[in-house]
């Protein structure tokens, strides 16, 4: 059983390794050499594969096996010979030369014997006699190779020799057919030489054009032309009705159009571009706002005329102003933008509807009741932050307090100590008695783990204290505290409290230690003063009673 | 301009229809969740050793089917079907196997909550902490971790609905436990294999912990008093010294 264990690498007291996890049985080799690549090869790449296969597996294997399968006469190889070729893309007939590896076979005259067959010493081959190795050796086990014959191939890359066919017309057909008020014979002539020439890549054909044309012009004589010739070639349609010429007619009018607008957004400088984002994204806010208050009338019966009527004012406002209230009532309403979260969230200001002005003119109560009331309605998703409200302040003025202070609106955790009055009864609609010592944490409405919220709160704390106090605290509880084993709410509270309490005990430490701290006074009268004041001090207390004990101490003896 | 909008709008997600929520109740369901591993003994293989179960379940011993909708379990990827859905109580799932991973929980709530999903992990533990002596098939190896569901501000519909549950505390109150929990445990009598696993479910209770705490609290605040008395003394000193410099 314990090798087992030792196998496994199961956590021992004594040792520190770290379970093996089944995750490690199935590790995979994840450099595996690809099939039909030689092991050494594939180790020349550090064992690694190449990011994009060149050449498939399979591929590779399927040219060895070709290799291989060809039976070989035994006195045949294939050797590199530098040979003469043309070329069938060439008008002229120049023959280049260039190296091949071409199948050679074993001239029949090859002999072991010392005057070495058909070549004897000291015979000189001319180039055009390519073979090699018949120059004369004293060695007998050389063979001579020559070029096996086989059939002449065409030069590899003629294939690319593409050339568009571009329909040429007689005089007759230009005079029977192609006459036309804006082109003379001698540019449309022109115009055909240059397309055979080029290709019909219509932007050389436009630069190189005697006169001067643009593109769409030059682009639709062409086709016009060509396609008329070809219709009246042909004797019915059915013959050239798959000719890409009469089934894709050049528009000219189109392509002017289209080449123009295509101008004006290739060259749109990047401000008309967030010009046009920024009035795209209005237009957008706008059609979702105007949803948004639709269920908003749903929802809150009291405001329902004011937001039919905020809705009509709406669309006949400036973009501008929609645009700046949008700005802070969406990202107040939403908070889901990091910006605005500075926007305070006042209600009393001139600019707001006139449902807002209703709630200030009311009393407090009703303000928070109306506010807490909507707020729950929806989901909030801002971090909570938690603030610690002095003790016995209840919660219906704390909300108060917040919402005119103009803090962040995110609901906050209020953790007050002690015993609590937890359900101020005016901004709920739902009463159910609580045990007396039960603080209600206001948290965004979800569903939390406790654990988790445990962490969250620790963490809070710690931003809220500073790193120092923090570490102070965290050092207290890991030495005296134990490990919250089980997060009940009320275990959690009590944690809480327990750092809260620890810092004050450390603030109230630091106090005491910088007022009791013996530091040397800066100057000599300070010195004098404090000094003869000094001496009937209590021992504990030294010199230093604090800055502003200092400065009185030596501002009194001058006023004196 | 006349926009004066102070109530906050609902999640793009609940545009149809906004969840009405109950302000100012906060719904805690103690759970508790873990593993329970026995060693196969004599029946044990190489790849199936121990035999276990994980499982979620009301720390009070209360039925958390009308709370829990389904709770997902994720396995480790070589286990077949690694993604377990268990669609009723009681939310647990019995496996066999011979290694330690960890496992992922994911309880789904009723759709009457209208809340998200929540994950919770436990790491898998077969094998007992001092590994002296041979692995018994009878005692298991039991880890269970408490930790609670804290429903803040529930909505309308799943408040009522379960209000009144056993399972739960509302603001720190607990309804009367209800007397099927007891009798569910005792229900619970298999084959020696399918030992009650209830059986084997560990106590939870903070008392422990509360009273550290509280002692813990008692002696910092004692000497924050001391330190406040001290501080006082200190200021009265200076006020004093301050008082004789102006003689």
């Amino acid at each position: 059983m314990a090798d087992a264990k030792d196998i496994l690498g199961v956590r021992r007291k004594n040792s520190s390794a770290a379970p093996l996890n089944e995750k490690n049985r199935n590790t995979t080799e994840s450099h595996k050499k690809p099939d039909g690549m030689s092991r050494e090869l594939f180790q020349l790449t550090g064992g690694l594969p190449p990011v994009i296969p060149s050449v498939g597996a399979a591929h590779i294997k399927k040219k060895k096996q070709q290799k291989a399968h060809e039976p070989r006469d035994p006195d045949t190889k294939m050797g590199w010979r530098m040979v003469p070729f043309t070329s069938s893309a060439r008008v002229d007939n120049l023959a280049l030369h260039h190296w091949e590896r071409l199948l050679l076979e074993k001239e029949a005259s090859c002999d072991c014997d010392i005057t070495n067959g058909g070549e004897g010493p000291g015979t000189w081959t001319s180039p055009t006699d390519l073979d090699h190795d018949g120059r004369s050796r004293p060695f007998p086990q050389r063979a001579t190779y020559r070029i096996a014959a086989a059939p002449p191939r065409d030069y590899l890359y003629a294939k690319f020799n593409k050339k568009v066919e571009v329909i040429r017309y007689t005089d007759k057909e230009y005079a029977a057919h192609l006459v036309d008020d804006t082109w003379t014979k001698e540019e449309t002539d022109a115009l055909f030489d240059l397309c055979e020439q080029f290709d019909l890549r219509f932007i050389i054909i436009a630069d190189r054009f005697p006169t001067c044309r643009t593109v769409e012009e030059l682009r639709n004589r062409y086709y016009s032309s060509a396609k008329l010739i070809l219709e009246k070639r042909s004797g019915s349609d059915d013959e050239i009705a798959n000719h890409p010429l009469v089934t894709t007619a050049y528009d000219y009018n189109y392509e002017v159009r289209r080449k123009n607008a295509l101008g004006i957004v290739l060259s749109q400088t990047r401000r008309q571009q967030a010009e046009d984002n920024k009035v795209l994204e209005e237009a957008r806010r706008i059609t979702e706002r105007r949803q948004k208050e639709k269920h908003a009338k749903e929802q809150k019966e009291a405001a329902n005329h004011t937001a039919t009527k905020r809705k009509q004012s709406l669309s006949e406002e400036d973009p501008d102003a929609v645009k700046e209230g949008v700005t802070t009532r969406e990202d107040l309403d939403l908070d889901s933008s990091a910006e605005e979260t500075t926007n305070p969230h006042q209600p009393p200001t001139g600019a707001d509807a006139q449902d807002s002005a209703e709630l200030v003119k009311g009393d407090a109560a009703n303000v928070e009741e109306v506010l807490v009331n909507a707020m729950p309605s929806c989901s909030i998703k801002p971090p909570t932050r938690s603030r610690r409200l002095p003790p016995a302040q209840p919660r219906a003025s704390a909300l108060a307090a917040k919402i005119t202070g103009g803090s962040s609106v995110s609901t906050t955790g209020a953790e007050t100590p002690g015993p609590e009055a937890s359900d101020s009864g005016t901004a709920t609609t739902y009463t159910q008695s609580t045990p007396s010592n039960y603080a209600l944490q206001l948290m965004s409405p979800g569903v939390y783990l406790q654990s988790k919220l445990q962490v969250r709160r620790m963490r809070e704390f710690s931003s809220q204290v500073g790193r120092k106090m923090a570490k102070k605290v965290n050092q207290w509880m890991n030495e005296f505290a134990p490990r919250l084993k089980m997060p009940t709410s009320r275990a959690c509270m009590a944690h809480m409290e327990l750092r809260r309490e620890l810092q004050e005990l450390f603030e109230l430490e630091g106090k005491i230690k910088s007022l009791t701290a013996p530091k040397k006074p800066p100057r000599a009268e300070t010195d004098a003063a404090v000094g003869a004041a000094g001496t009937s001090a209590l021992p504990a207390v030294a010199v230093r009673v604090g800055t502003r004990e200092r400065r009185r101490s030596v501002r009194m003896p001058n006023n004196k | 301009m006349q926009r004066g909008k102070t109530a906050r709008l609902v999640d793009d997600s609940e545009k149809k229809n906004p969840v009405r929520r109950v302000k100012d109740v906060e719904m805690v369901v103690p759970i508790a969740y873990g593993t329970v591993s026995f060693w196969l003994g004599k029946k044990a293989d190489e790849y199936h050793s121990h035999k276990w179960t994980v499982y979620v379940r009301s720390a009070l011993g209360e039925e958390l089917g009308a709370i829990i909708k389904k709770v997902v379990f994720q396995l480790h990827p070589s286990f077949n079907n690694p993604t377990r859905s268990v669609e009723a109580a009681p939310f647990e799932l019995t496996e066999t196997g011979w290694g330690e991973f960890e496992i992922g929980m994911t309880v789904y709530f009723h759709p009457d909550a209208s809340e998200k999903p929540l994950e919770i992990f436990h790491h898998l533990k077969l094998y007992p902490e001092d590994d002296t002596g041979p692995q018994s098939t009878k005692k298991p190896v039991v880890v269970e971790s408490y930790d609670e569901l804290v429903f803040s501000e529930p909505s309308e519909a799943f408040f009522s609905r379960v209000q009144k549950h056993p399972a739960l505390l509302i603001n720190g109150k607990q309804n009367p436990p209800s007397a099927a929990g007891a009798v569910e445990t005792e229900k619970k009598k298999g084959d020696s294999k399918e030992q009650n696993l209830s059986h084997w479910f560990l106590k939870h209770s903070d008392d422990e912990e509360l009273d550290s705490i509280m002692s813990a609290r008692e002696n910092v605040m004692s000497r924050v008093n001391k330190l406040k008395a001290d501080l006082l003394q200190l200021e009265n000193e200076a006020a004093r010294l301050k008082a004789n410099v102006a003689h």
